[in-house]
């Protein structure tokens, strides 16, 4: 029953995303690896929000933390999104909330795109250890941080090419646990874009510092503690506009210290789903999709004038050229004009067949 | 079920729907919004009528058996997220004034908040985009507990700041600085609320409080942005407050660093039809003092002598919380003010051109003359 009931707002959001359908891929400007948001941002009034799970293993066992985010674009250069997950389905985890702001022609589709991002993390995670907190009042702190994301999109230099390349910097790696330590993270991105679907590949490397606490008055000296890892995944888009992502996180490397270690995940499966609630083209997406079309119908051409070529190589003796064949063809302008008179002729047999009806 | 399914189904419809079906050119504005708990100087123009739903969440731990891992263990939730939906209805009279009723309709424990009746009243030149704006503003407040879900069963201290329960009245004085009408191309605004927050419990006499909204707003034509500086201050700048309760076997201080103390930070989306969707996030910026201090320390013990306070009592207000709300007209008249700001911001918009790739495929000449609505296959 309640499962059900969950359902209808899912099933609802669904309704209001397909009733915009047409003809061309809606894809957000915005869109990005799992890990890594892109410089660019959503367009202005675009809402586009989701829904996902990852599910993993490491030192303290298997979790599967749900979750929730959305994005608003306010404006050609900014946006603001959060997000919110559920630790293994029992509370809720760390909240964030962002504002993008990037550089300029970011409706264009421009190949070196940066952003530079205010974090708000606001933890729920019980802290007992820094601070005034303590045992019986704990504290959970709201926790700002910064971010940049430099991205390449080669497809902006040569269509033949549809990569981007993402890299960002963070001052945080891990939400859960910035109550306990300074982070600094470093990730890249691989996307191989296609019309409707990517390839992706992340690599990321996190940095942790313990601050001074009750158990360690003095804290850490350095960044002691590194970990880094891959995430190899896919986008594939439904009904030409709903995303679905998948990914695998396997963690390659960890560096911890002895006492009080950081606890590892050795994988993370995560799947997610992206729908845009309320979607406009933006001009960097549309020129994507445009070389995209134009590329297919290049390739279509091609075929077309490879099999007369071949049949004029099989077939010598008919001389049959290419613009004889294609004086042969309708063009569209005929076909157009052919509908068009269909038309006519049906509309006045109606109308032949009204008055008939009439005298009857 | 059919109930969850109707709720569901319109507050979709509200949120996605509506703006996209009614968008007008005409931009619906509240001439007397708030930003979060900051109030303009304006009234909302003559029977204009606005309904806010808000909901407020944070985290806080109150109840000492969550922190026992046994508990933790066979509870299936255990995450101290609090939620609380809250509504208020305004309705301006003349150009001068407007009346609301606001409540907390359900709060800890499901149990009934508070309900709030006060009235807005600004100089007359309202219907004016003027550059400086004043007002005043009386509220009162009924507050239906004080108790729970306290830490350590200090009356009055609830997560998000001091309450008395029962009556109390709020004044305020609004100031406003709008520099639209001076410099269109800044849509910045500079608010100020200051007053005083009057218990009316004999009792609780002494623990009338200060109160200043300070903050910038930055608007434009389909969005604004806002930071807002909150504190709500007991008579403790030069020396902490003593508060005695139980009969006197509980006597602590308040400090005024440990007032309640918030920097907001927002943002709302506004569509054509009124809608204004908005978040906010109020970070804490109060310091506990005692705790700070660690409570074995000499620093400490000789504070406690000073004040003879029996517990090392500190507020411990929630460090962060979050506000989502949704505006939205039931009455509307375009006030004069209201239309010139919109036409001060769009004067100044950059021009959208924007690519419609449906209609560019399909435009006759083009590549893409394909005669029918059909998805491209890649």
């Amino acid at each position: 029953m309640k499962l059900r009931l969950s359902i209808y707002p899912v099933l609802l959001l669904l309704m209001c995303s397909l009733m915009s359908y047409s003809q061309t891929v809606k894809r957000g400007r915005n869109e990005g690896t799992f890990n890594i948001s892109p410089s660019n941002v959503a367009g202005n009034g675009n809402i586009t929000t989701g829904i996902s799970l990852s599910g993993g293993y490491g030192e303290t066992g298997l979790r599967a933390d749900p979750g929730f985010n959305v994005a608003i674009g306010i404006s050609d250069i900014m946006q603001l999104s959060g997000r919110a997950s559920f630790t293994n389905f029992q509370g809720l985890g760390a909240v964030e909330c962002r504002l993008q702001i990037t550089t300029p022609e970011n409706n264009n589709l421009r190949f070196f795109g940066m952003c530079i991002n205010g974090d708000l993390y606001l933890s729920t995670t019980k802290d007992t250890l820094i601070g005034s907190a303590t045992e019986t009042r704990p504290d959970y702190n709201p926790f700002f941080r910064p971010s940049a994301v430099i991205d390449l999109d080669w497809i902006a230099l040569s269509s033949h090419f549809p990569l981007k390349n993402y890299f960002s910097f963070s001052m945080s790696d891990n939400p859960d646990m910035l109550y306990l330590y300074n982070q600094l993270s470093f990730k890249t991105g691989f996307e191989w874009k296609l019309y409707q679907n990517s390839i992706i590949l992340d690599a990321g490397l996190g940095l942790y510092k313990e601050k001074p606490n009750l158990m360690l008055p003095s804290g850490d000296k350095g960044f002691k503690q590194q970990t880094f890892w891959i995430e190899p995944g896919i986008r594939y888009r439904l009904f030409q506009r709903i995303s679905l992502l998948g990914s695998l996180r396997t963690l390659i490397f960890q560096r911890v210290k002895h006492d009080r270690p950081l606890p590892a995940n050795y994988m993370r499966l995560s799947c997610a789903v992206e729908v845009p609630l309320i979607y406009r083209e933006t001009n960097s997406e549309a020129i994507r999709t445009m070389i995209f079309v134009e590329k297919e119908r290049e390739k279509k051409k091609d075929f077309v004038t490879k099999n007369i070529e071949q049949q004029k190589s099989i077939r010598p003796d008919f001389e049959l050229t290419f613009d004889e064949f294609k004086t042969d063809l309708p063009d569209a302008a005929q076909q157009r004009e052919q509908l068009q008179k269909r038309e006519e002729i049906h509309e006045k047999m109606q109308e032949i067949e009204s008055l008939l009806e009439d005298l009857e | 079920m059919k109930i969850n399914l109707i709720i569901s189904a319109s507050v979709l419809a509200l949120i996605f729907m509506v703006p996209a079906a009614f968008s007008q050119s005409n931009q619906k504005r509240n001439r007397g919004e708030s930003f979060y708990k900051l109030q303009n100087s304006n009234t909302s123009g003559p029977g204009n009528i606005w309904v806010t739903l808000t909901a407020v969440g944070f985290v806080w731990d109150d109840v000492p058996d969550k922190k026992d891992p046994s508990v933790l263990s066979s509870q299936k939730w255990f995450s101290n997220l609090y939620g609380f939906p809250e509504i208020k209805a305004q309705v301006g009279f003349g150009d001068f004034g407007t009346a609301y009723v606001e409540s907390r309709v359900l709060s800890y424990r499901f149990k009934f908040g508070n309900i709030a009746a006060g009235v807005k009243l600004t100089t007359p030149n309202n219907e004016d985009l003027r550059l400086n704006g004043f007002g005043l503003d009386f509220k009162f407040n009924y507050q239906f507990f004080e108790t729970n879900p306290t830490l350590g069963g200090y009356y009055g201290f609830m997560p998000e700041g001091f309450v008395v329960k029962g009556l109390t009245a709020d004044v305020k004085f609004l100031y406003e600085l709008d520099l639209l009408p001076r410099i269109s191309k800044v849509p910045l605004r500079a608010i100020a609320n200051a007053g005083l927050r009057m218990p009316f419990r004999s009792d609780r006499a002494d623990c009338f409080q200060y109160l200043l909204d300070a903050g910038a707003v930055y608007s434009r034509y389909g969005f604004d942005f806002f930071a807002i500086y909150t504190l709500e201050a007991f008579n403790n700048l030069f020396k902490p407050l003593i508060l005695t309760q139980e009969n006197g076997a509980k006597r602590f201080a308040v400090f005024f660093p440990e007032n309640p103390m918030y920097l907001t930070l927002g943002g709302n989306i506004r569509y054509d039809n009124g809608l204004v969707i908005s978040l906010s996030v109020p970070v804490l910026l109060s310091r506990n003092k005692y705790s700070s201090m660690g409570y074995g320390n000499e620093e400490y013990q000789i504070e406690r002598e000073k004040y003879n306070v029996t517990d090392p009592f500190d507020p411990w207000f929630t460090k962060w919380k979050m506000a989502g709300s949704i505006s939205f007209p039931l009455r509307y008249k375009k006030t004069s003010a209201e239309m010139m700001r919109t036409y001060l911001i769009l004067k100044n918009r950059k021009k959208d051109n924007r690519m419609d790739i449906d209609n560019r495929l399909q435009e006759p000449g083009t590549e893409g003359k394909s005669q029918k609505k059909e998805p491209l296959e890649f």
